[in-house]
C-alpha cells in the first residue's frame, strides 16, 4: 500500500498550455496507464484528483485548468516547490482497435495526449473541442501522432460548433474501431450514444467528487459503480446503462 | 462446514448466512452497493444516518501509513428520511440482513432518527455513539448517562432490535457495555475507529488530514479491537459484533474467539478489495477444516477461561 502514502514531489517545470491551463511536471516516473489519476495534495488547501497527462521513464505531469479555489491556489505554486501525490488510482483506458478516434473537450484532453502516445501502430484521428481557440490544448501534440480535427463554440478555431458533430461527419465516410473520450458530461453522453447508434466500442472518462480515491467511502458511486476505483474509465454502453448522465 | 449463524437480539432470533458484516461508513451510501456487498456478506450496515443532510469534511479526509489508515469523513449522509428508499431497495435485492446505522446530535434525536428509519424496516438498528470525528456537545459513547439515555430514547420509538456501537477511546468500556445491556440494548458492536490519531507529512511539515485528527482503522487497530471485544464479552451476555482490523480469515476467527458472534469488516475493503468477504469466508472455512471445527458457532468466546 506504499502508493497510498503521500509523497512530496518537487515541481520540475510548469508549462503554460493555453489560457488558464498549465501543466505541472514532476521529475519522477510513475507507473500509470492513460486514464488513471493521482490525488494531488496542496498542504492546508486540499486534495483533488488529476489525470496523468504526461509520463515517460523519468518524469510525469498533470494538466490543470484554473476553475475554483483549489486550482487557483495551485496556480500560485512555483517551480522548485513541492506538492503531495498519492496514487496512481483507478482503471485506465484499455488500448485496442486499429483505427481509433480520440475525442477531447476542453481540459478533457488531459489524459488523451498521454493515451495517444501510448498507442503504437494505430491510425489515430483526434477531435479536439474547446470554448475558444485560447483554451485549446494539445493540438500540436496530437498532430504528431495522427490527423487532427478541431472545433470551437465561438468559431475562433476550426469549425464553429460541437466537436461531436465533427466526429459524426467523419464517421459518415470512415470506419473506426474504437472511440476514446474525455470532457464535459453532455459531450460524453453524446459519444456514448454515437457508439450505440453505430455499434462502435467507446471508452469514456467519468467525473465525480472523489474523496478517498481507493473505493471505500462511497462518495463517488453511481449505483454500485465506484468512479474512483472501477472507473474513471468506463465503456459508453455501461455508462448509459448505469445512468451516469442523469 | 457450516458458516450459518443465528444471533438472539432481544426476543428476535436473526439468522445470517455467515458471520461477516460490512461495517458502517464503507461502501454503503446507496441501496445498490449494499445489495452488491450483500451477495457475499451476512449483513450490511448503512452509512451513519442523522436527522439532516451533512456534507462531511473537506479533503484530505483519508490518510494512509504503513500500518493502517485514518479518516475524518465527518459523517456525510443524506439524512435518514432520504435513505429510506435505499434500505427498501437493498432489502429487496439481497438476502443479507440490513443494519441501519444512526446518530443524533443529542440523546433525544437518536430516538427521532430511529423512528424515521424504522419505516424502512431494517433488520437491526445500530446506534453510533462513537464517531470521534464530529464535535457534538459531547462524545456520547464515553458517557455512561448518555449511552443509557440514548438506548431508552430509541427503545421508546421502535421495536427493531438495537445494537450500540461503542468506542475504544474510553477507560469505562466495561461499565458502558453493562449499561447498554441494563438499559435494554440488544447487542453491542465494537470498535469504532481508535484515537483520534494524527499523521504529519515530514517533507511538507504539515498535518495531512484537513481536520488534523482522524480515527485510526485497519491492521493497526486489531489488537485493541480484540481486547475490547474480549472485555465486553466478560461483562455482558448480549451478542457482540467484533470490528477492527479484520483483513483475513484468521483475523475473523480470532475476533470470534474473543467473543464476537458476528465480525465487521471496514478498511479491509481497501486492503483486499470489494470481494474481501468472499476471500475471508474461504479462509475461515479452510481454517475450520484444518482445525476440526464443524460449526462456526463453536468458536465464539473460546479464548475465555471456562
Ligand atoms: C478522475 C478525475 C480526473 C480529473 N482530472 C483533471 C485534470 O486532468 N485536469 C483538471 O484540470 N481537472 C481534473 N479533474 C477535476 C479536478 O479534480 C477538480 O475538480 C477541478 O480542478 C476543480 O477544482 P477547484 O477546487 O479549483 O474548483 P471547485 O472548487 O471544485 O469549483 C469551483 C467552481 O467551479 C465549478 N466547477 C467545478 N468543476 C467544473 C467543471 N469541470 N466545469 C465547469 N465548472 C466547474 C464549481 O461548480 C464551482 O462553482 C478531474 C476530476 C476527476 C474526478
Ligand atoms: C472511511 C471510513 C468511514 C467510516 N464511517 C463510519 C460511520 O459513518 N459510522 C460508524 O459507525 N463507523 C464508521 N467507520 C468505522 C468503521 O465502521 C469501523 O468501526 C472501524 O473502521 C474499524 O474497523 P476496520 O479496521 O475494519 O475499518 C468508518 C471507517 C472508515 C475507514
Ligand atoms: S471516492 Fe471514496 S469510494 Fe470513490
Amino acid at each position: 500500500m506504499k502508493n497510498d502514502e503521500i509523497k512530496m514531489l518537487e515541481i520540475k517545470e510548469i508549462k503554460k498550455e493555453a489560457e488558464g491551463i498549465r501543466s505541472f511536471f514532476f521529475s519522477k516516473s510513475i507507473e500509470a496507464t492513460p486514464g488513471q489519476y493521482i490525488m494531488l495534495w496542496v498542504p492546508e488547501v486540499g486534495e483533488k484528483p488529476f489525470s496523468v497527462s504526461y509520463s515517460n521513464s523519468n518524469l510525469f505531469g498533470i494538466t490543470v485548468k484554473k476553475i475554483g479555489p483549489f486550482t487557483s491556489k495551485l496556480f500560485e505554486i512555483k517551480r522548485g516547490e513541492k506538492l503531495g501525490v498519492r496514487g496512481p488510482y483507478g482503471k485506465g483506458f484499455k488500448i485496442k482497435g486499429e483505427k481509433v478516434a480520440v475525442v477531447g473537450g476542453g481540459i478533457g484532453m488531459a489524459p488523451l495526449g498521454f493515451l495517444g502516445e501510448r498507442m503504437k501502430n494505430k491510425k489515430i484521428f483526434s477531435f479536439i473541442g474547446a470554448r475558444t481557440e485560447k483554451e485549446m490544448i494539445f493540438e500540436k501534440r496530437m498532430k504528431r501522432i495522427g490527423k487532427v480535427t478541431i472545433a470551437t463554440d465561438d468559431g475562433s478555431a476550426g469549425k464553429k460548433g460541437f466537436i461531436t458533430e465533427e466526429l459524426e461527419n467523419f464517421l459518415e465516410e470512415n470506419k473506426i474501431d474504437n472511440i476514446y473520450a474525455c470532457g464535459p458530461a453532455p459531450m460524453l453522453k453524446r459519444i456514448a450514444e454515437i457508439g450505440e447508434e453505430r455499434a462502435i466500442e467507446t471508452q469514456i472518462s467519468l467525473e465525480r467528487k472523489i474523496k478517498c480515491g481507493v473505493g471505500i467511502c462511497g462518495n463517488c458511486l453511481i449505483g454500485d459503480f465506484r468512479v474512483c476505483k472501477d472507473g474513471p474509465i468506463i465503456s459508453g454502453k455501461k455508462a448509459l446503462q448505469i445512468g451516469a448522465f442523469k | 462446514m457450516d458458516l450459518n449463524i443465528g444471533v438472539l437480539l432481544g426476543e428476535k432470533s436473526i439468522k445470517l448466512k455467515n458471520p461477516l458484516v460490512l461495517s458502517s461508513g464503507i461502501l454503503d451510501t446507496n441501496g445498490k452497493i449494499l445489495a452488491k456487498i450483500g451477495r457475499d456478506a451476512g449483513a450490511v450496515t448503512t452509512k451513519s444516518l442523522g436527522m439532516k443532510k451533512r456534507e462531511g469534511h473537506k479533503n484530505p479526509v483519508v490518510a494512509f501509513y504503513e500500518h493502517g489508515m485514518l479518516n475524518s469523513m465527518g459523517l456525510p449522509n443524506p439524512g435518514a428520511k432520504n435513505f429510506i428508499d435505499e434500505i427498501k431497495y437493498a432489502k429487496q435485492h439481497t438476502d443479507a440482513k440490513i443494519i441501519a446505522s444512526i446518530f443524533g446530535r443529542d440523546e433525544e434525536e437518536y430516538g427521532r432518527v430511529a423512528e424515521i428509519i424504522s419505516e424502512a424496516r431494517p433488520d437491526i438498528i445500530e446506534a453510533n455513539v462513537s464517531c470521534p470525528n464530529v464535535k457534538f456537545k459531547k462524545m456520547f459513547g464515553a458517557n455512561i448517562e448518555s449511552v443509557k439515555k440514548i438506548v431508552k430514547e430509541i427503545k421508546k420509538k421502535t421495536k427493531i432490535p438495537l445494537i450500540v456501537k461503542l468506542s475504544p477511546n474510553t477507560a469505562n468500556l466495561k461499565e458502558i457495555a453493562e449499561e447498554v445491556e441494563k438499559a435494554g440494548g440488544d447487542g453491542i458492536s465494537a470498535i469504532n475507529t481508535v484515537g483520534p490519531g494524527m499523521l504529519i507529512n515530514a517533507e511538507a511539515g504539515k498535518p495531512v488530514l484537513s481536520t488534523y485528527f482522524g480515527g485510526v482503522s485497519g491492521p493497526a487497530v486489531k489488537p485493541i479491537a480484540l481486547r475490547c471485544v474480549y472485555e465486553i464479552y466478560e461483562s455482558v451476555s448480549i451478542p457482540i459484533i467484533g470490528i477492527g482490523g479484520v483483513l483475513n480469515g484468521k483475523d475473523a476467527i480470532e475476533m470470534m474467539m474473543a467473543g464476537a458472534s458476528l465480525v465487521g469488516i471496514g478498511s479491509g475493503v481497501h486492503y483486499r478489495g470489494e470481494n474481501i468477504f468472499k476471500k475471508v469466508l474461504n479462509e475461515m472455512e479452510k481454517f475450520m477444516k484444518e482445525n476440526g471445527y464443524e460449526n462456526v458457532e463453536e468458536i465464539i468466546g473460546i479464548a475465555h477461561k471456562k
